[in-house]
């Protein structure tokens, strides 16, 4: 299979191309205007193995805090944590399923920073459930540990863009992922099709002559 | 003989005309001292084309002047589902059962120079028939009275009469159609009728779509026009008056 079969066959199927091209532009615009856009907040929160007594810093001091990060981060996703961010935000009638579903945790690997993202269709919720999350976890550690070993960093923000991709960008690929999917089909079709299709085929690779070539008969001038 | 009329076939399309024009005259080229005389057409697949063809390749053939015979050998479909049948009370089968002479089993056309067989009346043993010596001596009284005899045949992969008419006729032709039939294909019945010592004096693309066909005959309108070559010469009042006059004359 040559490159000019391929050319030749993909302009034979250009309807197919634009088929897929508007059905794939169609979908992404569809899927931009439906969604709505999620806006994503983050509260930072720092976790610190205090040290007595004025003496210097350790390096042992900061690895037990990576430590520490580790084993606190999975308190955050405890129903008790959870349940009480619910009750604090009982005006947005958030189960506490859906918190779960909106927080996310990052550790960044090496430091003692924890990043609490909490992810919604509504900036405020996020801001306030990001917060409520991070105080809840700072209280609960303290009752837990008994001490002052965490705090917040940076209190959440309520996001002005929301992080979700814009409807240009969103049509753009799908338009893509249309003509990747139609030029594949199409190499497909060619690839497996072994039907004679012009006279070349038939000298080359079967050492015949051909003698006549008889266009269809309703052939227009 | 019987009276035969055709009422199809005959291309009105120049295109198609000319395309077999090319044809017939390609086999006249191939055809060094006549030595071809009994031609068979067969393809690979059925429908692919192949009894429009003959028939329109042995309308052309006649009109260039040949004697031409065309022999309708499939044997295999009910006659009823045949076009071309209706009004012949005997055919080709008949003749090689013996029932008929060859005179009474011919049907003389509409088209001068052409001589239509139909295929007769259904027979249980087609292969029976065209193995026997009657098939011999037909060849050889049609040898002497026709300048080209053409045998449309059934297609090669479903019934083995293609390929028993090939291994014994002269030449034949292979109708392939653009798109349908596999390279695959088209070499097991090369080699089908090699082993049969059929010699096959070449290919026919059939059923181009006008795009493909361009591929091949780019200009192939280009003598429809023939304004196209007067305006060239003629200056501009010439055209008016030739205008001019041709209106008074209408």
């Amino acid at each position: 299979m040559n490159i000019r079969q391929i050319f030749y066959s993909i302009v034979r199927k250009w309807w197919l191309i634009v088929l897929l091209m508007a059905a794939g532009g169609g979908m992404g615009f569809l899927n931009s205007y439906f969604t709505k856009p999620l806006y994503h907040s983050d509260t930072k929160l720092y976790i610190i193995n205090h040290v007595t007594g004025g003496q210097l810093f350790h390096s042992s001091d900061i690895d037990l805090s990576q430590q520490l990060v580790r084993q606190y981060s999975d308190i955050i996703f405890s129903r008790k944590v959870i349940a009480v961010v619910a009750s604090d935000l009982n005006h947005y009638h958030l189960t506490t399923d859906k918190i779960l579903s909106m927080i996310k945790i990052n550790i960044n690997k090496d430091s003692n920073i924890l990043t609490i993202s909490a992810i919604s269709t509504d900036p405020e919720v996020a801001a306030a459930v990001a917060n409520a999350t991070g105080r809840e976890f700072i209280n609960q550690i303290r009752e837990l540990t008994n001490t002052d070993n965490v705090g917040i960093l940076d209190y959440a923000l309520v996001p002005n863009y929301s992080d979700s991709k814009n409807k240009v960008e969103k049509v753009l690929i799908g338009l893509l992922l249309a003509l990747i999917v139609a030029f594949s089909i199409i190499y497909f079709i060619e690839y497996f099709d072994t039907t004679v299709h012009s006279v070349e085929d038939i000298e080359k690779g079967l050492k015949l002559r051909v003698i006549g070539i008889i266009p269809e008969h309703d052939i227009s001038y | 003989m019987q009276p035969k009329k055709f009422n199809l076939y005959n291309n009105e399309n120049q295109v198609v005309q000319d395309a077999y024009d090319i044809l017939t005259a390609n086999i006249h080229i191939s055809n060094e001292q006549n030595r071809v005389k009994t031609l068979a057409l067969t393809s690979c697949n059925p429908a692919e084309g192949k009894t429009s063809l003959a028939i329109s390749l042995s309308i052309t053939m006649a009109n260039s002047g040949w004697k031409v015979l065309f022999v309708d050998s499939d044997m295999r479909k009910p006659p009823a589902a045949k076009r071309l049948n209706y009004g012949s009370i005997f055919g080709f089968s008949d003749y090689l059962t013996g029932d008929v002479e060859l005179d009474d089993a011919l049907s003389e056309s509409n088209i001068k120079n052409l001589t239509y067989f139909s295929c007769g009346n259904s027979h249980p043993n087609p292969i029976g028939l065209l193995c026997s010596l009657r098939f011999e001596e037909l060849k050889n009284e049609v040898q002497d009275k026709y300048d080209f005899v053409l045998f449309d045949t059934p297609a090669l992969t479903s019934v083995i009469d293609g390929a028993l008419i090939a291994s014994k006729v002269d030449a034949t032709i292979l109708v392939v159609k653009m798109g349908l039939t596999t390279l695959d294909t088209l070499s097991r019945v090369k080699e089908q009728l090699e082993n049969v010592n059929a010699t096959i004096l070449g290919v026919v693309l059939n059923k181009l779509k006008k795009r493909d066909y361009k591929l091949y005959l780019k200009s192939y309108n280009y003598f429809f026009n023939s304004e196209r070559f007067l305006k060239i010469k003629m200056p501009k009042y010439q055209q008016m008056l030739k205008h001019h006059y041709l209106v008074k004359s209408v």
